[in-house]
């Protein structure tokens, strides 16, 4: 059963009324937190992520990160760069490029991912 | 010598200590508000502890010829016949921030305003310190139902002891309108007791018959032992001031946030500012969203959070649900509450 409170960053929130209530001792809802904390020791504010709330974040978070870098990778696979790389880089940069679509299938936990190593070319690249 | 003076209307001098003492604005609607606890019109609360139930709404009924708009209206909804010790009855009550409560230490001052009721009889008005360790009760009476009466009540705040707060974001004295007191918490009129009284032992029992009504408007608290013309002041002030309690920021103003591109998953940080700085950190409730751009495509409310609230505004974030190049934004209205305690 959920609480009547969960923590919100440096604050709570009031999970009936949606309302962030800062901690400020002047704030009637904080005193209000303050009583029915006070009232009873099961009284017990949630954290602010669940478990899977927080699972869902880092597959989020990888996922924006694996995006990112095959974003800023996209321009090796325009014609041009393409064929200005080595056969050995362009074999390296789509093998990266793969293995960074493959991560979130390839991994277990997503709060530590094994990156794939990055290609020379990419390095070189400022990526 | 030249004198600049006008006969012709009242100076507006800020003679009020009362904010929005006609009952003009109300930010969070025009009622009926019907649980203890309600702020109802600006800077007017509601409580009540009783076996009865009531609402308070915005009026049109106003005194014929004082130039006001509104009244706060109060109703029986549910009757109490029978009034326990421990039962009380609060339709408006108002609290002076402390800072704007000290001038008024040691000094005589006047509270009038006007008051009407189907139910004739005595009432009371009480006084009293956060502490809840003063309090000063007044009785006045409403001699005619269903008529506009104007009242004035004289009284010195020359208490001595209890705990008193003199500060920013502090409540510095509460002045509730009493509708029923039982005895638990009746006092002697006319001095400062040492103890939390809402009402005297004359006080009628409002409450004993189902559509009772109580309106009350253009209540106004000054220096001296003179009840002087209600002080006007010019709406955006009265509002700016209401502001510094509570602000509704609602859907015609939205907090907007844009952004050049949006990822999935990505969170995105967003500020709100108060319209002024407000008396207390304020508890914020998101009432509405709206976006553009697929990135915050249908968001809600839940998706919104809060954070690092100060006096003057807040941070907030939210998750984008999808990868769009263009642009993004997600909006929001919501509510201040820095009301006192």
């Amino acid at each position: 059963m959920a609480s009547k409170y969960k923590i919100a960053g440096d604050g709570i929130k009031d999970t009936e009324t949606g309302a962030f209530i800062p901690n400020a001792s002047g704030n009637r809802h904080w005193q209000e937190y303050q009583t029915w904390l006070a009232d009873s020791t099961s009284n017990i504010p949630d954290p602010e992520f669940t478990e899977q709330e927080l699972e869902d974040q880092a597959w989020a978070s990888l996922r924006a990160e694996r995006d990112s870098l095959l974003t800023k990778t996209d321009f090796m696979m325009t014609q041009d760069y393409y064929a200005s790389m080595t056969s050995q880089e362009q074999t390296d940069v789509t093998a990266y490029r793969s293995d960074l679509r493959d991560l979130p299938g390839d991994t277990v936990d997503p709060t530590d991912p094994t990156w794939p190593t990055k290609p020379q070319i990419v390095i070189d690249n400022g990526i | 010598m030249v004198k600049y003076y006008s006969d012709q209307a009242p100076l507006r001098n800020n003679k009020n200590f009362i904010i929005n003492g006609n009952m003009e604005i109300w930010q969070r609607g025009t009622g009926p508000f019907t649980t203890s606890g309600d702020y109802t019109a600006d800077r007017w609360r509601y409580t009540e502890s009783s076996s009865g139930s009531y609402s308070i709404s915005r009026s049109t009924d106003v005194p014929s010829g004082i130039n006001a708009n509104y009244s706060a209206e109060a109703t029986v909804v549910t009757a109490d016949t029978s009034v326990d010790s421990g039962d009380w009855l609060i339709p408006f009550h108002y609290t002076i921030e402390g800072v704007d409560f000290l001038p008024l230490v040691g000094k005589t001052a006047t509270l009038s305003f006007w008051v009407k009721s189907n139910l004739t009889g005595t009432y009371s008005v009480s006084f009293r310190n956060s502490g809840a360790d003063r309090s000063y009760v007044i009785d006045y009476t409403i001699d005619q139902a269903n008529t506009w009466e104007r009242k004035i009540l004289t009284i010195t705040f020359d208490f001595s002891g209890g705990t008193w707060t003199y500060d920013t974001g502090d409540a510095g004295c509460n002045i509730y309108f009493t509708a029923l007191v039982g005895s638990d918490r009746q006092g002697v009129p006319g001095s400062w007791l040492s103890s939390n009284c809402l009402g005297s032992v004359n006080q009628v029992n409002w409450a004993a018959t189902v559509s009772n009504t109580l309106n009350l408007t253009h209540v106004q608290l000054e220096f001296g032992n003179v009840a002087t013309d209600f002080d006007y002041r010019i709406y955006s002030d009265e509002l700016a001031r209401c502001q510094r309690y509570y602000y509704n920021c609602a859907n015609d103003d939205l907090n907007k946030v844009s952004f050049d591109g949006s990822t999935s998953g990505q969170t995105y940080y967003g500020s709100g500012q108060f319209p002024c700085k407000m008396a207390v950190q304020p508890t914020i409730t998101v009432t509405g969203t709206s976006e553009s751009g697929a990135g915050f495509n249908g968001i809600g409310t839940g998706d919104i959070t809060v954070d690092n609230i100060s006096v003057q505004g807040f941070r907030n974030r939210c998750t984008a649900v999808a990868t769009d190049a263009g642009n993004n934004s997600y909006g929001f209205s919501y509510t201040a509450d820095g009301e006192l305690i």
